[in-house]
């Protein structure tokens, strides 16, 4: 991978790498950082990485560091914020659909909250997402369906509330 | 393919994931119309696909790799930078100039030891002075009364070889307030010279460096034992004794109360000087 072929990674996936970043840990200043050492990692391995496969690498490793992040500064509690925060908002019956999926999503664990992103905001199939999380694409599958029905039941559940 | 009530869920799940081939997609479709009480299941879960957010990542800036740049210096900058260390200058010596040093410094090492030993020994000359001083004393009597028995008038020639004492600044200091009475003299007997073969002066002993007293021989100091004065006396013969000076300083050197000879050294000095002379003319 030359130097042009690099930059154009960044003019391609530096947006959707930061935005699966941050919808994840919800802070902007990690998600940079994260972001960062990502694209520093894809430089250093640029003789490595195919260009066809640089978004999946970026990924793959941005996923990784974020998983090392939320260990080390035990982002795990942040969930509770999410959870708060969303709870608010249910309380404060908004009917908006976005904000009480988001708040749905951030009741889900850091797994299946990256499956759901991964899914939804890039449209990985299963098997790439299981490339990048390191799971299988059966597991991918599971735990994505399950994800799906927790959410869907707090719709449901939201929804009979607010009316 | 065969969706059914039993599996539609499994069959909705990839379909909202796009999962499912195009022909597996039309099947769900085909499956909705002819049951349409799933067909808000399906709706319920598509509510759970997030809409993708528009969000920007500000610093890409900072991800962009820039080509290298050519840095290249020119050679007239180059060589204003260099810097050259200073040449140190060297000395060669071949192996006889390397013998004639080492002995140099080691006769000097040697000399500045002796001269150390000297000094500290500066207090004992003090006290063993008077000492010495009878010795000599008893030595000229000795002599004196050696000559006497030969019974030889004409050769009754007491060459008496003075000898410079050098001593150090130090210990001159050291022994001028208190006035030594005698300082070391030594004294050799020459019973075979003749007066014609030496040259004789009739002048008395004198010890220059310290200004010591001068004796005639046959004045001698008091501290001579009386047997030998007795004996001298008897002898009504008149002795004369002659004091052979023969204080030439190319014949021996005293350095603290240490007698070298001067010829030896003068030999070494020779060959030094004949050392540096070739190498001049080697050098030329």
């Amino acid at each position: 991978m030359r130097e042009i072929e690099f930059n154009q990674c960044v003019d391609d996936y530096a947006n959707s790498v930061y935005r699966f970043i941050l919808k994840n840990i919800g802070q902007v200043e990690d998600a940079q950082d994260i972001v960062q050492t990502a694209f520093e990692k894809l430089w250093v391995n640029r003789d490595k990485v195919e260009p066809l496969k640089a978004k999946s690498y970026l990924f793959t490793v941005a996923y990784h560091q974020m998983i090392d992040h939320i260990r080390k500064e035990k982002k795990l509690s942040t969930t509770d914020n999410y959870k708060e925060a969303g709870a608010k908002v249910i309380y404060q019956k908004d009917h908006e659909l976005k904000q009480i999926l988001l708040a749905a999503i951030n009741e889900l664990n850091p797994t299946q909250k990256s499956l759901v992103l991964l899914k939804d905001y890039e449209g990985y199939s299963y098997l790439e997402i299981g490339e990048i999380m390191n799971l299988s694409e059966s597991q991918v599958k599971v735990y994505l369906h399950r994800a799906r029905i927790f959410l869907k039941g707090k719709l449901v559940h939201l929804e009979k509330v607010a009316s | 393919m065969n969706i059914n009530e039993t599996n539609y869920e499994n069959y909705f799940f990839l379909y909202i994931d796009k999962e499912l081939s195009p022909a597996e997609n039309a099947a769900v479709e085909n499956f909705i119309a002819l049951h349409p009480t799933y067909a808000d299941e399906l709706d319920q879960l598509k509510k759970t696909i997030q809409a993708p957010e528009n969000i920007l990542f500000e610093h890409k800036a900072l991800l962009y790799r820039l080509p290298a740049m050519e840095a290249s210096i020119s050679s007239d900058f180059k060589n204003t930078l260099y810097k050259k260390e200073a040449s140190l200058f060297k000395v060669e010596f071949n192996n006889r100039t390397k013998v004639a040093l080492l002995s140099v410094a080691a006769l000097f090492v040697l000399l500045i030891g002796y001269q150390f030993i000297g000094t500290s020994s500066v207090s004992s000359i003090n006290t063993a002075t008077s000492n010495s001083a009878q010795a000599n004393g008893q030595n000229l009597s000795r002599t004196k009364a050696a000559l006497e028995k030969k019974n030889d008038p004409g050769i009754n020639v007491l060459a008496i070889t003075t000898k410079r004492i050098k001593f150090s600044r130090k210990i001159k200091e050291d022994l001028a307030p208190a006035r030594i009475s005698m300082a070391a003299i030594t004294m050799k007997e020459t019973a075979d010279l003749n007066t014609s073969s030496i040259p004789i002066s009739n002048e008395t002993v004198s010890l220059t460096p310290l200004d010591l007293p001068a004796y005639q021989i046959n004045q001698l100091p008091n501290e001579i034992p009386a047997s030998n004065n007795n004996k001298a006396s008897d002898n009504v013969v008149p002795t004369t004794y002659q004091v052979l000076d023969t204080e030439e300083e190319d014949k021996s050197i005293y350095i603290a109360n240490l007698e070298i000879d001067a010829a030896a050294l003068r030999g070494i000095t020779r060959r030094f000087n004949a050392l540096f002379k070739k190498n001049k003319s080697e050098n030329k």
